[in-house]
């Protein structure tokens, strides 16, 4: 791929600079002309090596002269004709470009590592830039980055944390569902702003597409974090990320790179539930605590739980001893639920690619596969992947190219239909076997308490598959030196298509000799299968132009047309009591099409942009875009774009002279741009939409009839998109010959139309439409640092990234009632802030409840302070009126950490390397909820006393002995637990972290060994451990990269990871 | 490469037409593609019966249920609305519903005004009409005056800002929209089951306008209330003379007609075998079945025995079997045994409210034959609170002592699949509205006029009871309007009627504040019903509820907080606090 962007730039004013050692031969090797050897010529040999003495395979050698290039051999050998006192200038990737004079018939020629980056070129949407002359927030990531890393569900994963201004996250740890989500720089509205994904010059859906790619075909993601993004323009308000794939890097020979890894995975943090014994005592004294005596059923029932356990009693031989009706048995026995669920996987990844080609074709062509089995031990649970992709590029003639991209991608991956009945908290009951005694699903009384490995095990199957083809073809035209057209049709199709099934199962007593009742039951089972289909076509076509005027002036001028158009189609359909054996949707029930989708949308888009620099030193850029959108009415449908940004190169300056020696380059730059944002606009704005509804729930002449209702919402004719105003200031250095080197940027975001939900009264009859009236702004600082160096035969890494970011909803258009929890509708605070009462200690005395009850029990809103006891919380009336109640929620911060933060450490000695790499945040508040806001119930001890929580609060909790105890005195009334665990600073925890993200020991065996086998030109072997450490404040045993809302099926541990694996180049 | 230039400037040139980024809406209808046949009013029309009550209405608290009067409480929480401490709340979804509705009624009837051929919606067209003034009838009761919005509204509208209209206007707007509905609407037999016909509209009619005439009526405004309840005695006589309608009341049943009519469903669920299509008596409602509609309310179960508790003051109401009430007739047993008042009265009440000693079945205890043999009464229903019914019958131990059964099934039925249908408005309501816009239109009834009204609701199934009329009013120093209101609270019971009516009559400030109290607990019951753990009071009658209290201002429901704080015009109701 660098092949292609060394041909672009070298339309660009930054030919004006040698290549750079990143900018590969093959350009020059075939832009050589046919030429006659010139008498005075003779045949020059010599030998590459690298800083370590090693021969360099592939590195380019070309006559400065006679632009005749040769590339060396497998022993870094080469031969060519030149004359003597001709200058040969030799270059290798990641190496300093060298040039040397013939000076006699044989030559060795050692490179030098090149540290610096300065000679990178980095895509910037329709064309690249040098990146010495860069002058927006772009960050660049690597292959490197993404490259030994073990099984990937996503290539995001690599990247987590090491991106300045990038945030990632992840949802769960279920194989396929992870849902990596990433945002630059945090939030700029209340609505969504996804990051614009563009792969290869084509828009993909989302971030969580990109999991279908495979991590090895990707040689950069690029990250346009400010005014640079406005060349994308009303999508752009979350920033844009550009991703390139690799393509073949020379001509002539084949290579074949071969890449395998097998990863362990074990439980990491997870929460822990309670003991038979735990359980049981903590039944006692919620119950003695409740007023409860000896003759209490729980009681009675938890005692017997202690006497017998791991024992059973079947009630059909013996009188139920507690009377608790409608059971078969009594079980006591001490599963630790937590260990049957969950266990050791494992998942593997193998990446096979061959590359080469002519001077006419270069290709590469690779596939993927990555298998990711569950730590879920019941049922069918994983994700498997498989990507081809091809990559060409065709020299058509002297001034045509066609660079295409085809890529197929594939995602198999099941999981158990029940699954979110299986690990909801209700489901993990104390005292329950896994099994019958023969093996059998368990279940107990009529209220159907089911195990929940068996909801697994045998409740059917949810296959997803998906399956998507991406094309990308970029023509390329040299209408003259310095002018090119490019043109690029992309296409991209996606599939998924969902078959659950549900089955009933047949749950048993425990003797097994008995079948209690179906869950579910059999007219309940069924079968759903849904297929969407997404087709996204893109056409674009610009100019690029670029021209060197009396040597100081360089001038770029890019401009453009694009039409984006994408489809969309759903339907499932749902038939209910099947035959569990068949796999095509069936039954002799209900057959229903629970949903069906059909949308379209479009965009049209004219961009452009211009860029000046006077002797590299005064840089300016300039772009624009006008986009019009298919969501809008046709009045005010088009928008404009625009941003500018520029930089001065101080290191250039004369007046800098004097710190050549240590200062290798300092750059400032400073922007602005306004992007856009659509997301909270619905498709056809301006059209009044009706909702129909096949059967509705009315029934009229013996039938259930149709129905049709409005949407929902009256229409706006007068909406417009949310304009982001994005300011930039950053400043690049380097220092001793950029063995450190690193960047500094803060930035700030405003926006004074964002999209806001507006009351009126509701004599309308509808909501209103939003309104362009709400304001936003958004600020933070970023940066990152690194050292490269060397002492003896040790090189060696040491870096670090720095984000920090915060915002403001500024006007909501008023704030919302005042709830505690987490808001995102009050003024004059971020998004997802939490609120809550302000914890002040625990009742002590009976002087203190005494005084706490007569004060607030009346006249309080948070909940019935009547009923407290001894050890229950305190919360303080901050507004000093007398009452407990909404008025006295303070802001305990956000959801969103603040801070994020990484480094890292290697070195490399004689082909070994270790690289470790730590991964933070800081400045989180975590309130753990579950789906509907409420308390996650785990955390509660004895929320209900049939139900297990986790174990975290055992030894913790206040008594008269410990008056110290943290957590109140255990009951099972849900009014006092309601009270002492509502969202306050006693409940929230703090969601700071510091994490070893990642450890690699590998080894590469010496070129000079592996050359002797004639077929493998490279191999490295390595292992690899992620999340294998952390320091974390989350008391609830959760881990704390966990999302803040546990709903059922997301309860899945979170894990570590161990891999070993190799790459071996033929 | 110019042809290849020549394709690229074509590709965008020819793309460039905006037309490219004009799309119409697949997946949902659009104003552009809906409104252009009569099926499209028909399915919006459709919608609007979602609106009507069902089976909520017998034991859920609303804002009609019987809950809210002084008739039945719940047993596990006392009713704010019923016990006079009520507060002015932050939203009120019956006010944010009520427009919603007829925004919908709106947007129907503006679409059809462009309708090419009128007559094929003409039968849409009366139901916007009909659940406009519906959903308006249902915001005046509530509310008293409210803003009228004739036509779809934008936010620019100016009753964004505007003044509550009077309750006049709005109750003169629905009678107009009533006679409208009425005029466009087909006739009940010529419309499908569950629609609602022009009958219909009449006899919805002839409620709006009782309700609003005794409104103005007992509020010192007699003009205005004879006018409207001689509307309402029109209304009511155009259905009663449409002959389209007959009390249910088949022989085979006898005195357990009226039950059953409640809980007729297709399958055997009666004794006599009877379906739904028997029943001639409900004109308009809302239609269930098991399969297709299930009510999906625990029906049976929280109404029998279970959940609600009725009052004594209810069931001294039951006339005796003489046609007096208690305190009049000889025939009146007293208290002094479980089961003595209970004797020599009102065929209803046994079948309306659960007589101790007797048994009862449930969907999931069902009849077997109707036999009550032992094998039927094995299997009986054992009554939560009376552990001991299956031997004894029912024995009441708890609560006010007096529960209800009234559509409560006795065939075997999953729980919520009851499926019986709910009378939104049926013929005894109207006959009853009749005899009562009559008397309060003339000051006096002819025993003609109660002759085709309340005598037949009264003598459905107590053939022997003396029918009321203007002698045996004088005969026995009875009131003539007390017994028309007596007549209605009885047949009406559990549908929704009580606390309006005692509104409109103005009597809740009487009867609301009374205690409400149980069973007399004297006599048998203390030996029956050990440890009553409730006050009783000097008549020995058990305390379940004291200190409601019912002011002026509750005759009407305070305006939410959003909805003042959103319109500052609105104004709150008289005696609620503002903001």
């Amino acid at each position: 791929m660098k092949h292609r962007l060394s041909k672009w730039a070298s339309q660009m004013p930054i030919l004006l600079f040698p290549l750079g050692a990143a900018l590969c031969v093959p350009a020059v090797v075939t832009a050589a002309p046919a030429s006659a050897v010139q008498d005075k010529s003779e045949v020059v040999s010599g030998e590459v090596l690298d800083a370590s003495g090693e021969p360099l395979i592939g590195a380019s050698v070309l006559v400065k002269e006679t632009k005749q290039g040769v590339v060396t051999d497998l022993d870094g050998k080469f031969r060519i004709t030149a004359s003597k006192g001709s200058t040969l200038v030799v270059s290798y990737i990641g190496c300093k470009t060298k040039e040397v004079r013939v000076t006699g018939p044989s030559l060795v020629i050692t490179l030098d590592d090149d540290n610096s980056v300065l000679g990178e070129v980095v895509v910037v949407g329709y064309g690249t830039q040098k990146k010495e002359t860069l002058t927006g927030a772009v960050t660049v990531v690597g292959e490197k980055s993404l490259a030994n890393k073990g099984t990937l569900s996503s290539p995001v994963q690599a990247l987590q944390g090491q991106v300045p201004g990038v945030v990632i996250t992840r949802g769960s740890s279920a194989p396929g569902d992870e849902s990596w989500n990433m945002s630059l720089r945090g939030a700029v509205s209340k609505n969504s702003t996804p990051p614009l994904v563009i792969i290869d010059g084509v828009e993909y859906e989302s971030v969580n597409e990109l999991r279908l790619l495979n991590p090895s075909d990707i040689e950069s993601i690029n990250f346009l974090k400010d005014a640079a993004a406005s060349i994308y323009g009303s999508k752009a308000a979350g920033g844009v990320v550009l991703v390139t794939t690799k393509n073949a890097k020379e001509a002539g020979r084949v290579k074949v790179e071969y890449s395998g890894s097998y990863t362990f995975k074990n439980i990491g943090l997870s929460a822990e539930l309670m003991s038979l014994d735990q359980w049981a005592d903590a039944v006692v004294a919620a119950r003695t605590n409740d007023g409860y005596g000896s003759d209490d059923t729980w009681i009675k029932y938890a005692k017997m739980a202690k006497q017998y356990r791991n024992k059973y009693i079947d009630l059909r031989h013996s009188v139920d001893p507690i009377g608790l009706g409608d059971i078969d048995d009594l079980v006591f026995f001490d599963t630790d639920w937590q260990d049957i669920m969950w266990g050791n996987s494992w998942s593997t990844q193998h990446e096979l690619s061959v590359s080469g080609g002519t001077e006419k074709n270069l290709y590469r062509l690779s596939g993927g596969y990555m298998y990711d089995d569950s730590n879920l031990k019941w049922g069918n649970n994983h994700n498997q992947r498989v990507n081809f992709r091809l990559n060409n590029t065709f020299k058509l003639s002297d001034k045509l190219t066609l660079q295409s991209v085809i890529g197929y991608n594939r995602q198999d991956q099941v999981a158990p239909t029940q699954i979110g009945s299986a690990l909801n908290t209700n489901s993990q009951q104390p005292g329950f076997p896994a099994s019958t005694i023969d093996g059998k699903p368990y279940g107990w009384g009529g209220s159907k308490w089911a195990t929940p490995n068996w909801l697994c095990e045998l409740g059917g199957d949810n296959w997803l598959k998906v399956s998507a083809i991406n094309i990308s073809e970029t023509l390329r035209y040299e209408i003259i030196p310095g002018l090119t057209a490019n043109a690029v049709v992309g296409y991209n199709t996606s599939s998924a298509t969902r078959d659950v099934k549900s089955e009933a199962i047949d749950f048993y007593n425990y003797a097994g000799d008995k079948k209690l009742w179906q869950k579910p039951t059999q007219s309940d089972s069924y079968y759903e299968s849904s297929f969407g289909n997404t087709d996204f076509y893109s056409l674009q076509g610009y100019l690029n132009w670029s021209h060197t005027f009396k040597k100081d002036h360089s001038l770029a001028l890019m401009g453009g047309w694009q039409y984006n158009y994408k489809t969309y189609k759903y339907a499932k359909t749902k038939v209910k009591d099947i035959q569990s054996s068949m796999d095509i949707p069936n039954g002799s029930g209900e057959v229903t099409i629970p949903e069906a989708h059909n949308w379209e949308e479009a965009i049209m888009s004219y961009y452009g942009r211009l860029n000046y620099g006077f002797q590299s030193k005064y840089l300016i850029e300039g772009q624009f875009r006008y986009d019009g959108s298919s969501k809008f009415q046709a009045d005010n449908r088009w928008a404009f774009f625009w941003g500018v940004s520029a930089g001065w190169r101080i290191d250039q300056e004369k007046f800098m002279e004097g710190t050549r020696n240590w200062l290798s380059n300092l750059k400032l730059r400073a922007s602005y741009g306004n992007v856009g944002n659509q997301s909270g606009i619905d498709r056809y704005s301006g059209q009044m939409l009706y909702k129909f509804t096949q059967t509705g729930k009315v029934m009229i002449g013996g039938q259930m009839v149709s129905t049709i209702d409005t949407n929902g919402k009256l229409i706006s004719l007068d909406r417009s998109w949310e304009r982001v105003h994005n300011y930039n200031v950053g400043l690049d250095f380097g220092l001793f010959d950029n063995k450190l080197s690193g960047t500094v940027e803060t930035f700030w975001k405003k926006t004074n139309n964002m999209l806001i939900d507006v009351t009126y009264p509701h004599i309308l009859g509808d909501a209103a439409p939003t309104a362009n009236l709400g304001k936003f702004k958004a600020w933070g600082y970023e940066g990152s640092v690194s050292w490269n160096d060397k002492i003896g035969d040790v090189s060696y890494h040491i870096g670090g990234t720095f984000t920090y970011v915060d915002n403001e909803l500024v006007d909501n258009g008023g704030s919302g009632a005042l709830k505690n929890g987490v808001r995102s509708d009050r003024e004059g605070y971020p998004l997802n802030s939490v609120f809550g009462l302000r914890y002040c200690g625990k009742i002590q005395t009976e002087e203190q409840l005494r005084r706490y009850k007569e004060r607030y029990a009346s006249n309080s809103s948070v909940g019935n302070i009547g009923l407290l006891r001894l050890g229950d919380n305190m919360f303080q009336d901050v507004n000093d009126d007398g009452k407990l109640d909404a008025n006295d929620y303070v802001y305990l911060g956000t959801d969103d950490p603040k801070i994020q933060f990484s480094f890292n450490l290697g070195a490399e000695w004689k082909g070994f390397d270790v690289n470790f790499i730590f991964q933070g945040a800081a400045k989180r508040t975590v309130w753990r909820t579950d789906g509907n806001n409420n308390p996650d119930i785990w955390r509660i001890p004895q929320r209900a006393v049939y139900m297990n929580q986790s174990n975290h609060w055992i030894g913790d909790v206040w008594s008269l002995d410990n008056p110290g105890g943290n957590y109140p005195s255990l009951t099972n009334q849900s009014d006092i637990n309601t009270y002492n665990y509502q969202c306050s600073s006693w409940s929230v925890e703090d969601g700071s972290y510091l994490r070893l993200k990642n450890v690699t020991v590998g080894y590469t065996l010496p070129k000079s060994l592996i050359a002797k086998t004639k077929v493998i030109s490279n191999l490295r072997i390595y292992a690899t451990g992620t999340d294998l450490w952390e320091i974390s404040h989350i008391k609830d045993g959760w881990d704390p990269e966990a999302a803040r809302t546990i709903t059922a099926a997301r309860r899945y541990p979170f894990l570590r990871t161990w891999t070993i694996g190799a790459n071996i180049t033929f | 490469m110019k042809r290849f230039f020549k394709y690229i400037a074509v590709a965008i040139l020819s793309s460039g037409i905006s037309s490219c980024l004009d799309f119409d809406p697949k997946e949902q209808l659009a104003d552009g593609n809906l409104w252009g046949k009569p099926g499209d009013f028909e399915a919006a029309a459709n919608l609007f019966y979602e609106w009507t009550p069902g089976f909520g209405l017998a034991f859920n608290d609303y804002i009609h249920s019987d809950q809210r009067s002084d008739l039945i409480i719940d047993k596990s929480a006392k009713n704010v609305y019923s016990n006079g401490t009520n507060t002015v709340p932050a939203s009120d979804g019956d006010y944010t519903n009520g427009y919603k509705h007829i925004y919908r009624c709106n947007l129907l009837l503006k679409h059809s005004e462009n309708y090419s051929n009128p007559d094929e919606i003409r039968q849409s067209v009366g139901e916007a009409y009909f659940f406009r003034a519906w959903s308006y009838f249902q915001l005046v009761q509530k509310y008293g005056d409210v803003i009228i919005v004739k036509t779809p509204i934008d936010v620019n509208d100016p009753a964004m800002n505007a003044k509550r209209d009077s309750r006049s206007d709005v109750v003169d707007f629905i009678v107009d929209d009533l006679n409208r509905a009425a005029e466009y609407l087909k006739p009940t037999s010529e419309v499908a089951e569950g629609r609602v016909g022009s009958e219909g509209a009449q006899a919805f009619l002839s409620r709006v306008a009782l309700y609003e005439g005794t409104w103005q009526k007992f509020r010192g405004n007699e003009s205005r209330g004879v006018e409207l309840c001689g509307i309402a005695a029109d209304a009511a006589r155009s259905v009663i003379d449409s002959r389209q309608f007959e009390l249910f009341a088949p022989e085979a049943l006898g005195d357990s007609a009226q039950k059953y009519m409640f809980i007729l469903e297709d399958v055997k669920c009666n004794p006599a075998g009877l379906t739904k299509s028997s029943n001639r008596e409900y004109i308009f409602k809302r239609c269930y079945d098991q399969t297709l509609n299930p009510n999906g309310k625990n029906l049976t179960k929280a109404i029998l025995c279970n959940a609600q508790l009725v009052s004594a003051k209810f069931a001294n109401m039951y006339l005796c079997s003489d046609g007096l009430p208690i305190e009049k007739s000889p025939n009146f047993k007293g208290y002094e045994t479980i089961k003595s008042e209970w004797e020599n009265r009102d065929n209803r009440m046994r079948y309306t409210l659960c007589r101790p000693g007797d048994f009862f079945w449930s969907n999931n205890n069902p009849r077997i034959d109707w036999s009550g043999s032992k094998e039927e009464i094995a299997v009986s229903q054992t009554v939560s609170v009376n552990p001991a019914a299956i031997s004894t019958g029912l024995i009441p131990n708890g609560g006010t002592g007096y529960y209800p059964q009234k559509m409560a099934t006795e065939r075997q039925v999953e729980d919520r699949y009851e499926s019986y249908d709910w009378p939104i408005i049926r013929y005894a309501e109207v006959l009853l509205n009749y005899a009562e816009a009559v008397f309060e239109r003339d000051g006096a009834i002819s025993d003609r006029d109660l002759d085709i009204s309340l005598n037949l609701t009264r003598q459905r199934v107590n053939k022997k009871m003396p029918k009321l009329s203007n002698s045996f009013v004088t005969a026995n120093g009875l009131s003539m309007r007390e017994e028309i209101r007596r007549e209605r609270t009885i047949e009406l019971f559990q549908e929704g009627f009580r606390i309006d009516d005692l509104k409109r009559w103005k009597t809740a400030e009487v009867e609301m504040p009374m205690d409400f109290l149980g069973i007399r607990w004297i006599g048998e019951w203390r030996s029956k019903w050990g440890n009553m753990s409730l006050p009783v009071n000097a008549t020995g009658n058990i305390i379940y509820e004291s200190g409601r209290k019912w002011e002026e201002k509750n005759y009407l429901y305070p305006l939410p907080v959003d909805e003042l704080q959103l319109n500052p015009n609105l104004g709150q109701n008289p005696g609620w606090a503002g903001i």
